[in-house]
């Protein structure tokens, strides 16, 4: 007599699940090249109603919960823009007495956070920009805050990014006062929503006190610099070590992110820059 | 109730669970988390259907997942394909009519579901860990409480006995 199991998962209902489990072993084991195309193709024809309707749905929350919050940062700006004119003023005309020229503004577009239900949450997300609002590879991610990820791949509407807990998110960090270097990356949490970055391989004399800011240090050519990462809260080095490793807690949590801001390419020549500052050659 | 009719109830409530991933979740994860609708539109699925149909729709609900959340593209697949075929096989097993075993059901696989698509992604261990044990969790409760709500207010529509 056969069991209920036996009655029930016929042969062809276990070859259908072997088939589907292969093929879906062999998706997960493809070049990113090829399964990077699959999900644009699959989020541009077919998901592509939905994923508008999901874009219209964050926006529509955003705008219901998030007004108050938005407006309070945009006012706390306007004030430090306000400290921060006479410096640029002062800036403008050092740059002119020494010959240089303008540095190269950094164009942006600002974008809503296409957040999912899934255990992959807080470490990509969808953005709603892409190729054509400028959008590349690559292109830094950032809030008010500070430093939220990187774009990995773009497509015409959307483009998906890796936000810093990501594991292959890297960046290269300093101090204000340049006094540390050194690679960030997120670190193993050590609880639930405890999310950290640990800078490793700092030069054993190059000790910073916990509380100092970290920023980016613009090395490497993708962030520009001093963009604020993250606050330095614990030294986890070996006494005996050769090299420091510093916890930092990022000034951005991912998941209080709804909008972000994706940085474009400088506008213009980079060489009308360096042209600019030809008095200074003897 | 005749069979196409049955069918069509089902087709319609898997359906407006799919558009409610999309339009409902933002809002829900908003307020801190919400129900995983797609998971929840594969397992009510898969108390239909044969294990084999459960397991090719979970291969296509991974699809859209992985589409959406492109960590590791594939893993939502594997997790989803092995959930159906084990919530269909388990379900012919287990035979559950009852509200209480019909939550546990839904947290269940919502709960496992994460694991595997969490291992297949390449997570750090400490991360599995600590996401299984609180995210998971309630993402689990969440799903499990609206399965069931579903399921009590369409059990005509998806043509499912559950006793009192």
């Amino acid at each position: 007599m056969l069991s209920a199991t036996e009655r029930y998962a016929t042969r062809w209902d276990t070859l259908t699940f072997v088939i589907c489990l292969v093929l879906a072993l062999l998706i997960r084991f493809s070049p990113d090249g090829f399964t990077n195309s699959l999900a644009t193709g699959i989020r541009g024809s077919v998901l592509s109603p939905l994923i508008s309707l999901q874009e219209l749905a964050e926006s529509q929350k955003n705008s219901r919960f998030t007004h108050a919050a938005v407006v309070a940062q945009r006012d706390s700006l306007a004030m430090d823009s306000f400290d921060s004119r006479a410096a640029v003023t002062e800036n403008r005309r050092l740059r002119r007495l020494l010959a240089l020229g303008n540095a190269l503004p950094i164009r942006h577009v600002a974008a809503e956070v296409v957040h999912q239900s899934s255990p992959a949450q807080g470490l990509t997300a969808l953005l709603s920009v892409g190729a054509r609002e400028g959008v590349r590879e690559l292109s830094p991610v950032i809030t008010a805050e500070g430093l939220v990820g990187i774009v990995q791949s773009v497509e015409e509407r959307f483009s998906v990014m890796w936000m810093w807990p990501h594991p292959e998110f890297r960046v290269n960090v300093m101090t204000a006062d340049a006094g540390l270097f050194g690679n960030a990356q997120s670190a193993a949490p050590s609880g639930p929503n405890v999310q950290l970055m640990q800078i490793s391989g700092v030069p054993y004399r190059d000790e910073v006190p916990v509380g100092t800011v970290v920023y980016t240090s613009g090395l490497g050519g993708v962030w520009p610099r001093r963009i604020e990462v993250g606050t330095i809260i614990e030294d986890t080095s070996e006494p005996a070590g050769w090299e420091r490793t510093y916890l930092v807690r990022p000034s951005v949590h991912p998941a209080a992110v709804s909008h972000v801001i994706v940085l474009l390419e400088p506008i213009g020549d980079l060489r009308s820059a360096f042209e600019a500052g030809q008095g200074l050659v003897p | 109730m005749s069979t196409r009719r049955g069918r069509g109830g089902l087709y319609g409530v898997l359906a407006a669970l799919v558009v409610l991933e999309f339009s409902l979740s933002p809002w829900l994860s908003g307020l801190g988390e919400s129900p995983d609708f797609l998971l929840l539109a594969l397992l009510i699925y898969s108390m239909r259907a044969r294990p084999g149909a459960a397991a090719l729709a979970g291969f296509f609900f991974g699809i859209i997942s992985d589409s959406v959340s492109p960590v590791a593209f594939g893993s939502g697949v594997i997790g989803y394909s092995v959930v159906g075929y084990l919530a269909a096989w388990g379900r012919a097993v287990f035979f559950a009519e009852n509200i209480i075993v019909n939550a546990a059901f839904f947290f269940g696989g919502s709960w496992f579901s994460d694991l595997l698509v969490m291992s297949a992604s390449g997570f750090r261990l400490t991360t599995i860990f600590w996401r299984l044990i609180s995210w998971s969790i309630w993402e689990g409760i969440l799903t499990a409480g609206f399965g069931v709500l579903v399921l009590v207010l369409f059990r005509d529509w998806i043509n499912i006995r559950i006793a009192d």
